[in-house]
């Protein structure tokens, strides 16, 4: 990694003569919730005891159904201009982390059965979705009279991947714990775990982007698809899948009295009704749908206008069955919800101010982005898409931050 | 403009820099506690889970009422002491006086030729063929001395007995006369025998005879004929050179003292014996042995390896006679030498020797016992005290005896059988109703009994409580001191199955049992064949003999007054680090018509309390109607604090039970049962 580090930094500070040829590298970190702050993330990630006024304080905040999402992406690219027509290559390390989960599960997980005697917990639509891969892109983009078409093809070196999905899930607890009733439908998937090297290989996949961008009036209209692609993960992946509904009252025993501790291990141990096997399986990326209407401003503070939409498509599971169904769940699954954004650019004496104002999202509310752009032989954009919650110290719900250094060749 | 790229250039490296190097936040685990309730364990008692104990079964009626049966055997007698054999039979010594020795035989031959050549011009006067006139040769032999050399019988024989033998065959053509022979030891010159025959005739044969016992012969004898004379042949006749004086010596009828020979393979001894056992009066045709050890022991001095063969034609096993031979060695400082034979499964007739004069007998043992030496091929030294000295030991424990099995009286003296069916109850009244007892007396034994209870009664030894046994409900009379005569039993076509004799006895015993017995105590005298002819046709089967066992109804209606009862309970709990048990919560529905109060002392491990759970729970009896019937359970929830288990070693429970009312019995039917859950709440740190 240091090494590629080094060599970016040569690309970028040596003098190399051509033209109309851009390289630049990129990273982005976002973390997003719905609900949860990012004191949830943090303990999560770096420990600390979780004390009962952090657990009301959460429980709090928390909605009925919970979404995180996490990304952390770093990208070199280079883009060359051959005539009119653009060949751009681009490679991508991708961390992607997507929960969602209820209310219900996260008090269970944080005080337990004992509070809700008498109550049904339920923990449908549980969802964890974890994935790390590389993509190596390569795109061409043709443009003729004023419109442009672009075609990428990405090949997805995969790392790992983890994806569980709770479907139905409830738990009733009766009053003293007279018994539990349990009702779960899981399955599941998680590759190889026997190596968990950031750079091991568990599987391929291949990715396509495709983007139209015309000029309608005095608009430029631009509309994309992008990574519209899958993973197939080896056969050394673990396949989980349990769906059971029962009763449990203890062990039954001859002499209650005669108790001891294998009794109560036996009793709060949990006993395997998950099964799993090795198996190879497939998983989707985060495909982002999207269009955008960029215009030239008439107020001369600001250089344009751009107005878009953004969607994601991503389901929880792989199917190969083609129905309508399958494309609303992908949208649906892919706990995002739809991205209404309006940026623009405005001129200042060293620098390109370029504020977004947004919708939606993982956040699911308005968004406050901002970023400023250096333009130089080396140019480098700095910005974040989550001002307002840098703003707010106190509960923050996102946080966002992404760097992007090119140069033109 | 160079300047600002050469600040770019820092910036961009200071931002690489700090992509690259800047300090991570270690990911650590968050912890976190939590409380979960959950169910441990659960158990649901009825009367069946209750009564687990064997002996006690559980009868049901049509409305589903319950009552216990108890099933004891109170006597069971062990007669195998009547017709146990544990004895030494058929002890002899057999001496080596009686060993055999053949016959030893050495002959000589002297032919005419050989004489003819030591006469002066003998061949040339005598030529062989030749037909002449043998003139009279007196003193033709004389003092000529023969080695003799018996080396293949034996090296040397002191003897008790024996004949030394001289047969003379004159094959020559004419008489002799005169013949003086001597035979003398070689070792020490003793003279063995000397013998004289004044004419041995042509032709003919002469023998001598003389004893030789009380002498010591070796292996080496000379033969000096003193002399011989040739007498005057009857005109011309043949000479032929290969016509010869034929002399055999031989030593016959021998009883040896001591010897050093090659003995040939002999039998030294033959015991035939009847042994007759003793069983006390009881007079047995036949056992079936059910466990048997037979032991012959032997101590042999003879110098080598000795033989057995031991017969006991009445001991068979599936038709087949018992017989074995065994090699016995040499005893070593005197030991024995041990056969052990296992007779399992054999039968023993005890008839004596078959076709014996008198017919057959009883109570005897038929054996035959054979000692042999067998021939090595080695010089062996043999004395005439060498013996062998056996005797044989029998063990056998029987299955069965057939014959009259005598007169005889058992007494059962204080014996008790102890019952922990109340064992757990430490105080509290008990009102039951109506308990019948049937004692069943059984004869399996081929003889007539008479019983005589001195003691039947019920005990409590830590009350000092004793309820005795009252009147027999079928007699009319106490059971105490009352005969009961058993009739002898019968076997099925001669055999197995038995049919016993059996009789009942019936009593009333609601007040022998409220006192909590752990103990039913019994006294009694058996008379076997009491007054009774003797017969052969008696039998006893050694685990069929006499039986009494006890049966009782304990119909579940009952007057309960703070019964309480105690059990202890080990405990062994280790417990996990990784929770910590803050609560138990105990689940009570119960539908039995009594009420309850528990409580759990909790033991260390030096029997010190630790805490008291539970303490003055009561859990109500289930919800009765009039008919005092339980209709739905009550639900009693009982909760402890919490609890260090890690000390506790035991842990007692205390059970106060009474009716409902205690005026009034109370029923307990089958559908009855009482219900536990017992749940923890849990503190668990979820991240450790």
């Amino acid at each position: 990694m240091r090494y590629f580090i080094l060599i970016i930094y040569l690309l970028f500070t040596i003098k190399i003569s051509g033209q109309n040829n851009k390289v630049g590298i990129t990273s982005e970190f976002n973390f997003e919730s719905n609900a949860l702050n990012l004191d949830f993330i943090n303990s999560l990630l770096y420990g600390g005891n979780i004390n009962e006024e952090t657990k009301v304080k959460w429980i709090n905040l928390s909605q009925e159904e919970n979404k995180i999402h996490t990304l952390f992406q770093n990208e070199f690219y280079f883009k060359r201009k051959i005539k009119n027509n653009n060949l751009g290559f681009k490679i991508s390390d991708v961390n992607t982390l997507d929960i969602s989960f209820s209310k219900d599960l996260l008090k269970l997980v944080l005080n337990g059965n004992f509070e809700y005697q008498n109550q049904t917990v339920i923990f449908n639509q549980t969802h964890i979705r974890a994935n790390r891969y590389q993509k190596y892109n390569l795109q061409y983009e043709l443009n003729l009279n004023q419109k442009s078409f672009l075609l990428g093809l990405s090949y997805l070196k995969g790392n790992h991947n983890i994806n569980l999905n709770i479907y139905e899930g409830s738990l009733y607890t009766a009053d003293y714990g007279e018994y539990i009733d349990i009702n779960y439908n899981i399955n599941g998937f998680i590759t190889d775990t026997s190596n968990i090297s950031l750079f091991k290989i568990n599987g391929n996949g291949l990715a396509v982007d495709l983007a139209l961008q015309f000029d309608y009036k005095e608009y430029e209209i631009n509309l994309y698809l992008e990574d519209l692609g899958f993973i197939k993960w080896n056969k050394n992946s673990i396949s989980l899948a349990a769906d059971s509904t029962f009763i449990y009252n203890g062990i039954n025993v001859d002499n209650i009295f005669n108790y001891n501790d294998s009794i109560f291990n036996n009793s709060i141990t949990n006993e395997n009704y998950i099964n799993n096997q090795k198996e190879s399986y497939i998983s989707n990326i985060a495909t982002n749908i999207g269009f955008s209407v960029k215009g030239e401003s008439r107020n001369t503070n600001f250089n344009y206008f751009i107005f878009g939409l953004n969607s994601k498509w991503q389901p929880y599971t792989y199917k190969r069955e083609k129905s309508l169904k399958i494309i609303t769940d992908g949208f649906k699954q892919s706990n995002y919800k739809t991205l209404l954004y309006i940026s623009s650019e405005i001129n200042n004496k060293y620098c390109k101010i370029l504020p977004q104002i947004s919708y939606g999202g993982y956040s699911e509310d308005l968004n406050l982005g901002l970023a400023i752009k250096i333009e130089s032989k080396i140019s480098l954009i700095l910005g974040t898409k989550h001002l307002e919650d840098f703003l707010n110290k106190d509960d923050r719900k996102s946080i966002s931050l992404f760097i992007n250094i090119f140069k033109i060749l | 403009m160079l300047k600002y790229h050469k600040q770019f250039k820092l910036i961009y490296f200071l931002v690489l820099l700090s992509l690259t190097f800047s300090c991570k936040h270690e990911l650590e685990r968050p912890t976190w506690d939590i409380n979960l309730i959950v169910p441990i364990a659960n158990t649901q008692i009825n009367i069946n889970s209750i009564v687990k104990d064997s002996i006690i079964s559980i009868d049901e009626n049509d409305s589903g009422l319950i009552s216990l049966i108890y099933h004891e055997n109170i006597i069971d007698i062990n007669l195998d002491s009547i017709i146990n054999i544990n004895t030494i039979i058929g002890e002899k010594t057999e001496k080596l006086d009686s060993i055999y020795f053949k016959d030893i035989v050495i002959t000589d031959t002297a032919t005419i030729g050989e004489l003819i050549v030591q006469l002066p011009f003998g061949t040339i006067l005598f030529p062989n063929g030749s037909i002449n006139n043998i003139p009279d040769l007196p003193n033709v032999i004389s003092n000529d001395t023969t080695y003799i050399d018996a080396s293949e019988y034996f090296e040397t024989m002191t003897l008790h007995d024996g004949d030394l033998t001289i047969t003379i065959t004159n094959n020559f053509p004419t008489d002799i006369s005169n013949i003086s022979l001597t035979l003398i030891n070689q070792n020490n010159q003793n003279i063995i025998a000397s013998f004289t025959f004044p004419i041995v005739s042509s032709g003919t044969i002469e023998t001598q005879s003389i004893s030789i016992a009380g002498m010591t012969i070796d292996k080496n004898i000379i033969a000096i004929l003193n002399n011989m004379d040739v007498n005057e042949s009857n005109g011309p006749v043949t000479i032929n050179y290969e016509d010869a004086i034929l002399t055999k010596i031989k030593i016959e009828n021998i009883g040896i003292t001591q010897a050093t020979a090659y003995f040939p393979d002999q039998e030294l001894s033959q015991t035939l014996t009847e042994s007759k056992f003793n069983f006390n009066g009881a007079q047995i045709k036949e056992i079936g042995i059910k466990k048997g050890l037979v032991t012959i022991n032997i101590i042999s001095t003879l110098p080598d390896t000795g033989r057995i063969v031991y017969n006991i034609p009445s001991l068979t096993k599936n038709g087949i006679p018992f017989t074995t031979e065994n090699l016995v060695p040499p005893t070593i400082n005197g030991e024995m030498t041990k056969y052990e034979f296992n007779f399992d499964e054999y039968i023993l007739n005890l008839t004596g020797k078959e076709n014996r004069i008198g017919g057959d007998t009883i109570n005897t043992i038929y054996t035959e016992f054979f000692t042999y030496i067998d021939s090595t091929g080695e010089l062996i030294n043999i004395d005439q005290s060498d013996s062998l000295y056996f005797f044989t030991e029998f063990i056998v424990i029987p299955e069965y005896a057939i014959g009259f099995l005598g007169y005889d009286s058992l007494k059962i003296e204080n014996e008790y059988i102890e019952t922990n069916a109340f064992s757990n109850i430490i105080s509290g009244d008990l009102d039951l109703s109506n308990v019948d007892l049937t004692l069943s007396l059984h004869n399996f034994v081929g003889a007539e009994a008479k019983v005589i209870f001195n003691n039947l009664s019920s005990e409590n030894t830590i009350t000092n409580q004793t309820r005795l046994a009252g009147i027999d409900l079928n007699t009319g009379f106490n059971v105490i001191n009352s005969p009961y005569i058993l009739n002898t039993a019968t076997l099925s076509n001669g055999w197995l199955p038995i049919e016993p004799f059996n009789t009942t006895i019936s009593l009333e015993v609601s007040e022998l049992l409220e006192i909590f017995p752990n103990r039913i105590n019994t006294s009694a005298d058996i008379y076997l064949n009491h007054n009774i002819s003797p017969t052969l046709d008696g039998f006893l089967f050694t685990d069929f003999t006499f039986d009494v066992s006890l049966d009782m109804t304990i119909p579940l209606t009952f007057i309960a007054n703070k019964i309480i009862l105690r059990d202890t309970t080990d405990f062994n709990y280790n417990e996990d680090s990784s929770y910590e048990i803050e609560k138990l919560y105990l689940n009570i529905k119960n539908g039995y018509p009594l009420d309850a109060n528990i409580k759990l002392i909790l033991l260390d491990y030096n029997n010190n309390i630790l805490d008291t759970l539970f303490k003055n729970s009561n859990i109500s009896s289930g919800l009765i109607n009039d008919h005092y019937i339980v209709y739905e359970p009550s639900i009693t929830i009982l909760e402890s604090e919490k609890i260090d288990f890690n000390n506790i070693n035991k842990i007692i429970f205390y059970t106060e039970l009474s009716s409902t009312d205690i005026n009034d019995f109370v029923s307990i039917y089958s559908s009855y049962n009482i219900e536990f859950i017992l749940s923890a709440k849990l503190k668990l740190t979820i991240g450790e």
